[in-house]
């Protein structure tokens, strides 16, 4: 798997982040605020691939992989607050102690344990936390039913996103210090599976966000 | 030894992955499975409840029809013969113009149980249709109200189902009674339109009512008319519509031909 595939995958993934962020602040004021976090989230995701790419021309590898890290950071403290939206703030307590827990071992990982590699074991506790809001969420979902059908759900789409990539790279963060020692050769490879996920998940938001946007249109349509 | 690894890494991703897959497909098939038996569940329930008003309305209807019967048969008739033996017995007195206010207030009598009669049991309605007993329907509120009920219709009502024509024409007759009780109006207007629907309207310029007013409880059982003409337009599939305007209201009934679209129509719904 040559360098360049690679950066393909990245330059597709940065422009889908940015057009979901352009999706999901179109008429920010008149958006649900599960929107308005699709949109930061996204907006973040696209800063901080532009800084990484930044850092890899300038060869500050270390910088790449704290960026990274970060975005682990976000992502998961944006999560906890799109699933406490979504979930109209009934597990609220457990979200914020899982989050902070994480943002503890964050902050340990990025001092201590892996100050300079890529940040695997944040990514994998983020999975893992990923999977397990996304699980009660459909849960909630199942208990609830609401009466539109689900495709019409904005969130439906982003925990499906979510839920896909998170269960997707589980064993890819599991064993990235294993590949990145012992299979060297094939950590592109892996890494590309990585970034294929986040295009998939981020196609999933893509669908959100533009369901979210005809919603906005047939509102519109009901008020003139 | 990495061949391996590779191997079992992409069996185990690949079943995370179809694990997420399979959860995502489960809650959409398990919440559509879900939504089509609360749809059944709410269907049978609506049926329910309209058979239940069926019911209600059609002893509602058998009542009046044994009472129009009783008054126009039995009192009716009773009247008749007393009225012909006072005939017969003014004959016979030396003065017969000292009974003729009595022998007046027995043709009132018989009038008015005529008239109660034939509001309870429509003969029209039944004889020539919805559209005649309508006509009939304005021109006897006309004479009794004294206020100019105007009936128009762009064509000829095709026959319905009896059941149908009756509750169309119970409709008009709450209407027609509210508007001249209670909207202090100069004139009423009622019109027809059949095009692949009936349309029934009735128009005032009096001072207008608040249907929401009347139908909540703040009304007490004022808005028991407008309960049963809710009920027979829902029985009917149709829709009403209460319009308040700058010079009175507007009351318009929209019911399908048939009954069995516009059931279809409510329970997609």
């Amino acid at each position: 798997m040559s360098l360049e595939v690679i950066f393909t995958f990245f330059y597709v993934q940065t422009f889908l982040s940015a057009l979901i962020a352009g999706f999901a602040f179109y008429n920010y004021r008149r958006r649900d605020r599960l929107m308005v976090l699709v949109g930061l989230l996204f907006t973040f995701s696209f800063l901080l691939n532009v800084a990484q790419l930044v850092a890899y021309k300038f060869g500050q590898n270390v910088l790449m992989n704290r960026i990274g890290g970060l975005y682990d950071c976000v992502f998961l403290v944006m999560a906890g607050i799109m699933f406490d939206h979504a979930t109209q703030k009934k597990f609220r307590t457990p979200i914020a102690i899982v989050t902070g827990f994480f943002l503890l071992l964050w902050v340990f990982n990025m001092l201590i344990l892996q100050k300079t590699a890529v940040t695997s074991i944040t990514k994998l506790a983020c999975d893992i936390i990923v999977v397990v809001y996304c699980v009660s969420f459909f849960y909630r979902l199942m208990v609830e039913l609401p009466a539109v059908h689900l495709h019409r759900l904005t969130m439906f789409w982003v925990a499906s996103g979510f839920l896909l990539y998170a269960a997707g790279t589980i064993f890819l963060f599991a064993f990235t210090e294993y590949v990145i020692n012992q299979l060297a050769d094939k950590f592109a490879l892996l890494w590309t599976l990585n970034l294929t996920l986040f295009i998939l998940q981020q196609l999933f938001i893509v669908v959100a966000v533009i369901n979210d946007v005809k919603k906005l249109g047939e509102s519109k349509a009901q008020i003139h | 030894m990495q061949d391996n690894f590779l191997l079992v890494f992409s069996v185990a991703t690949l079943a995370m992955l179809m694990l997420a897959g399979s959860i995502v497909v489960f809650v959409v098939f398990y919440q559509r499975r879900m939504l089509q038996e609360q749809f059944k569940r709410q269907s049978m329930e609506f049926d329910h409840q309209q058979k239940m008003m069926q019911a209600e309305l059609e002893s509602q209807e058998s009542e009046r029809r044994r009472l129009a019967a009783d008054l126009h048969d039995s009192i009716g008739g009773m009247l008749s013969t007393i009225r012909v033996g006072i005939t017969t017995m003014a004959k016979s007195l030396p003065n017969p113009q000292a009974i003729d206010e009595t022998k007046q207030m027995l043709d009132d009598t018989i009038s008015s149980v005529r008239r109660i009669s034939r509001d309870l049991m429509p003969s029209t309605l039944e004889k020539f249709g919805l559209m005649y007993a309508i006509k009939e329907l304005c021109e006897r509120f006309q004479q009794t109200s004294k206020i100019p009920v105007h009936f128009t219709s762009n064509s000829e009502i095709p026959k319905l189902d009896s059941q149908r024509e009756l509750m169309i024409f119970r409709i008009a007759q709450e209407l027609l009674n509210n508007a001249i009780k209670h909207s202090q109006a100069s004139a009423i207007n009622v019109s027809t339109h059949i095009t692949a629907t009936l349309a029934l309207c009735v128009e005032d310029d009096g001072i207008g009512f608040d249907a929401e007013f009347h139908k909540s409880d703040a009304a007490g059982n004022k808005g028991l008319g407008l309960y049963n003409i809710e009920n027979r337009a829902r029985l009917l599939g149709g829709e009403l519509k209460f319009e308040r305007k700058a010079k009175g209201s507007k009351t318009t009934l929209v019911a399908p031909i048939t009954h069995e679209v516009q059931t279809q129509k409510q329970l997609a719904e």
